[in-house]
């Protein structure tokens, strides 16, 4: 069945990303593959909105260069026509100091014929920047904040 | 099939989370429900990890008194099984000055015996705690970072 298959693509993707293969990663995508992650780009301005495999592979290279290793975890995966949903713990190693940066990634996959035309993720944005700060930016925060949110 | 049917209990559930009908929300889910949605909490206390309906009950009521409205679209739902993912967009009208805040949650949902036994929520929490605050985080941290990420 087609989910089996695209489970089975997003796997593949998933592992040649983490094993920082970009171009086994760009191939199970398509020219035109379109990726979205929102993220505070003042901060992380290698993400957002990039489209067709020149630009996301230069933001892969960015996240590569920046990460000596990476791997991940996944608890969840769902399947459903050209569709994939995926759970991520991600873990990367920071090139500079050696300390892991460990955050949530819900990735949302479209496929189109056999490849993913489409990646959208959704980050816990704020517990990423806390640790590739390394600042406690919630206590800042709640210093000076309002007291209810 | 069940896939179908967990999809539309899914958006009864979102349905009536949303028009503030904690019962009917309630009555979506097991007695033990499993409910996970990672945030700063010395700024939302109210977030986190919360076990069986008493604890999700009370979290809901937070949430409702802190927004006088709430609204979701949904732009994609992946069903397969017993589970359900949603990438849905938030809406949330604020008490004290009627703003809206809006961010995206990615929602990992798993069944059990026709009600929802675990949620398990993604959200984009630096853009969420920005609208709560008030604040751009981003440009206070961008101006204080490390020149490396």
């Amino acid at each position: 069945m087609i989910e089996q298959l695209n489970r089975q693509r997003v796997l593949n993707f998933f592992n040649a990303f983490y094993a920082r293969d970009i171009d086994g990663a760009l191939a199970c995508c398509t020219d035109d593959v379109d990726f979205i992650a929102n993220a505070p780009i003042d901060i992380l301005p290698h993400m957002g909105h990039r489209h067709g495999k020149a630009e996301v592979g230069e933001m892969w290279k960015t996240v590569h260069a920046r990460y000596s290793s990476m791997r991940y975890e996944l608890p969840f995966i769902v399947a459903e026509g050209d569709k994939v949903a995926s759970l991520i713990r991600a873990f990367f190693r920071k090139s500079g100091n050696d300390r892991i940066v460990q955050f949530d990634i819900a990735v949302f996959c479209t496929f189109r014929d056999g490849r993913i035309a489409q990646i959208r993720e959704v980050i816990d944005t704020f517990e990423l920047v806390q640790q590739v700060l390394e600042r406690d930016v919630a206590a800042d925060l709640a210093k000076t904040g309002p007291g209810k949110a | 099939m069940v896939a179908p049917l967990n999809r539309q209990r899914v958006l009864n559930f979102l349905d009536a989370f949303y028009a503030r009908d904690i019962e009917g929300a309630l009555a979506c889910c097991t007695d033990d429900v499993d409910f996970l949605a990672n945030a700063p909490i010395d700024i939302m206390p109210h977030m986190g990890h919360r076990r069986g309906k008493a604890e999700v009950r009370e979290m809901w009521r937070i949430i409702y008194s802190r927004y006088s409205s709430m609204r979701y679209e949904i732009a994609t739902t992946v069903t397969e099984g017993d589970k359900v993912a949603a990438n849905v967009r938030a809406f949330f009208r604020k008490q004290n000055s009627d703003r809206t805040i809006q961010f995206e949650i990615a929602v990992f949902y798993t069944f059990r015996g026709g009600r929802i036994a675990q949620i398990r929520e993604v959200i984009d929490t630096f853009d969420l705690v920005q609208q709560v605050l008030e604040r751009d985080v981003a440009a206070d941290l961008a101006e204080t970072k490390p020149r490396r990420i």
